[in-house]
């Protein structure tokens, strides 16, 4: 009898009781943290208010202002256009570079390491390197500048649009090996006697890549592109460290705002608000990506 | 080894002998005890160690070239002589550091017991309740700050700041580079434009400094913030901005005319200095803490450096009074106490002031110290940062009630200032934007 309880106990409660550190775990690292950013959002907490100042509950207050504010809405258009663009070029080099790198080649395995550096470096010494190099007086792109249709002069992080151009093409360079890496592991797990038999059939390479390659690598391209999104949505450090969200707040992502509003303009509550907001675009893009994919599989 | 009560009080004894500073000697003004040399001072040695109270201060000089070495100079004399207290310098780099003071204050985690304060970081924190009267410190070490210069963190005739720093802005050039231009320093501002560009040959060499990034936004607005001295006007009056008036519309356009003609742009702070260090930048409106920055960069260069005022009529300057106060938040009120009657005695000031290459006593007994009025002999290339009026222009003259949103209206100016340098606008233009962004921040005073 007490052999069959303790296997019961085992069976019921031992894997809640194993998974238990974890899920406090994500309580304190996550569910905490974004219950706080909930909570400080419907409130007028400042940064640096006096000693014994009273925190109040305004409800939606801040919500409503930043309905009404065209800097946050631009911030908004911006990091969805920033991420969206991520998505297209981060994961398409990923792609092609992938695909590259999977046909047999002498020097393979050193072009493959080479081209993992980007996403090794530290986004600090990645920034310094840009910075210099995109310097319109003392950089190798200063060089080109004078053979551009296009003027230049104002500097390739401190001019629009030329600034918001520069952070798409250094996320790119920095993010895509990472995506090439996974794409690779996918392609070499689509099945050859499938290739093979479209090639008897006499499909081409790009009907190959569309009819048996694009499907059987389908998942890993929507989970990439998922993931591309929300990273790019995130991204602080190279946007602040390169153009600070300037000239004119072109660059200034919905992260960026975050930090301005909180540490700059010392309104914790509104910067929880944008954070909040970040928060649940995120979510519904996510959302969307995985019922796509959902989506597609059922039809498959 | 456990001593006896006897041999405690000898140790103790001996170490006021030994010490020049002592809380208990400092309080009480206990004399030498004679005679007791003879006990194990190795013994008394380990048993002050251990009795030491850590004090922190929290500033930014802890990693600023020159000043970072002036302050464990001055600090090693201290932790040398004093037998009841050891101080260091934690904190930040300057760009970060009002952010993380006040994360740190708001978190309760920010307990050292001495901050050094930007202009309006003190301001902020003066209102907001987090500083103690410095009376006793300041009444122990026998002086009187400069009332001019302390009005801002004075209440009911207490001070609860005393500036470590003060700090001018003139025009610093490099005499070699004039020199060989055969062109004299300008004195208005038509003559600095015209200098500006016949000291530019890009990317040799340029006419101009000022930070100019969003990047190091923090940088930018606080060089710009002195730019609205040039025609006579102010940022702000109360809560009313300024940001369109003539006098700052005409400073914002002669910024941007030496900007298009003469200063590097889009290079960090750090790199700029830089430039100017190794004497490929002629001129800039620089701090007088510059210099040590400067030198500290690149011995060589300091040789050249001179100084004239702002060029424009009223020689009008931005004054930055950097005070240093106890934190409410500390643990060791009496050691803290002590350190700072310690540091606010004349000579050791003047020595902390003279290894900084700063310049601006703080309190007049400070001027009366040989050594310093020697070494104001020394430095040729002060004179521009001394001719500014003689009622200093703060940041809070500057600001209006705008001064606790600072970076905020910083962020309007420079943001619509690059539509200007973007020639989207003329500057009249960014600058009536600018104006009616500022009119809402208003609305948050």
């Amino acid at each position: 009898m007490n052999k069959r309880s303790s296997s019961r106990f085992s069976h019921t409660k031992l894997p809640y009781l194993l998974t238990l550190p974890i899920i406090l775990l994500v309580a304190l690292l996550v569910v905490y943290p974004i219950t706080q950013a909930i909570w400080t959002s419907l409130t007028d907490k400042t940064l640096g208010a006096a000693v014994d100042t009273k925190i109040n509950f305004v409800g939606l207050r801040n919500y409503n202002s930043l309905l009404h504010s065209s800097t946050f809405l631009a911030s908004l258009r911006i990091t969805t256009t920033y991420a969206f663009l991520n998505v297209v070029f981060s994961v398409g080099a990923g792609l092609l570079t992938a695909i590259l790198v999977n046909k047999k080649f002498r020097g393979r395995g050193g072009i493959r390491a080479l081209m993992t550096a980007p996403w090794a470096f530290p986004d600090i010494a990645s920034v310094i390197i840009f910075i210099w190099i995109l310097n319109s007086a003392f950089g190798v792109v200063g060089i080109l500048n004078q053979h551009l249709p296009f003027d230049t002069s104002g500097g390739w992080l401190t001019s629009s649009p030329y600034a918001f151009v520069s952070i798409i093409v250094m996320s790119m360079w920095k993010t895509f090996p990472f995506y090439s890496i996974v794409f690779l592991a996918a392609l070499q797990g689509v099945p050859e006697d499938l290739t093979e038999a479209a090639t008897v059939d006499g499909a081409g390479p790009f009907q190959r890549f569309k009819t048996v390659t694009l499907p059987s690598i389908r998942p890993t391209f929507v989970l990439l592109a998922l993931l591309a999104f929300i990273f790019a949505f995130r991204q602080f450090s190279m946007i602040y460290l390169t153009t600070g969200g300037g000239p004119e707040r072109d660059t200034e992502t919905l992260v960026l705002a975050v930090y301005n509003t909180a540490f700059k303009y010392y309104d914790l509550a509104l910067s929880s608000a944008i954070g909040v907001v970040g928060l649940v675009v995120t979510f519904l893009i996510a959302v969307v990506f995985l019922a796509l994919q959902s989506r597609a599989e059922k039809s498959n | 080894m456990l001593m006896s009560k006897k041999q405690n009080e000898t140790v103790d004894a001996l170490e006021i002998t030994n010490a020049t500073v002592g809380r208990r000697g400092f309080i009480k003004g206990a004399g030498a005890v004679a005679g007791t040399v003879a006990v194990g001072s190795v013994a008394g040695a380990t048993t002050a160690k251990a009795a030491k109270t850590q004090l922190n201060i929290t500033t930014w000089m802890g990693v600023e070239p020159g000043r970072k070495e002036a302050w464990e100079s001055v600090l090693g004399k201290f932790n040398a002589q004093s037998t009841t207290s050891e101080v260091k310098l934690t904190g930040w780099p300057f760009a970060q550091y009002v952010n993380q003071v006040l994360t740190g204050l708001e978190a309760g985690t920010l307990t050292d017991d001495l901050i050094m304060s930007t202009p309006d970081l003190a301001v902020r924190l003066f209102k907001s309740g987090y500083f103690l009267p410095l009376t006793d410190a300041v009444k122990a070490a026998g002086v009187t700050p400069n009332p001019k210069i302390h009005a801002y963190v004075t209440k009911d005739g207490a001070c609860y700041g005393v500036s470590i720093v003060t700090v001018n802005f003139g025009l610093l050039y490099n005499s070699e580079l004039f020199s060989k231009a055969k062109i004299k320093p300008p004195t208005t501002p038509e003559e600095l434009l015209a200098a500006a560009k016949k000291l530019t040959k890009k990317p040799n060499q340029y006419g101009f400094w000022h930070p100019n990034t969003m990047a190091e936004q923090g940088d930018f607005w606080f060089n710009m913030q002195n730019w609205v001295n040039m025609y006579d006007g102010v940022w702000a009056v109360g809560k009313t901005p300024k940001a369109n008036s003539p006098e700052v519309v005409k400073a914002m356009q002669l910024w941007l005319d030496l900007y298009n003609a003469a200063i590097p742009k889009g290079i960090n702070n750090a790199a700029a200095t830089q430039l100017a260090a190794n004497g490929r930048v002629a001129q800039g409106f620089w701090v007088s803490a510059a210099v040590n920055v400067l030198k500290s960069t690149n011995e060589a260069v300091y040789a050249k450096l001179r100084s004239v005022a702002l060029p424009h009529a009223s020689h009008k300057a931005a004054s930055r009074v950097h005070p240093i106060s106890l934190n409410k938040l500390g643990k060791n009120k009496a050691a803290a106490t002590e350190f700072l009657t310690w540091l606010f005695k004349p000579e050791n000031m003047a020595d902390l002031t003279m290894q900084c290459l700063d310049f601006i006593p703080p309190f007049p007994e400070m001027a009366n110290v040989p050594a310093f009025k020697a070494y104001l002999k020394t430095l040729p290339w002060i004179d521009g940062f001394l001719t500014p009026p003689s009622v200093p222009i703060t940041p809070m003259d500057m600001m209006g009630d705008f001064i606790t949103k600072s970076d905020e209206y910083g962020t309007i100016i420079l943001t619509n200032l690059q539509s200007a340098i973007n020639k989207k606008k003329t500057v009249k233009q960014a600058m009536d934007q600018a104006q009616k962004e500022l009119l809402v921040l208003a609305t948050k005073l």
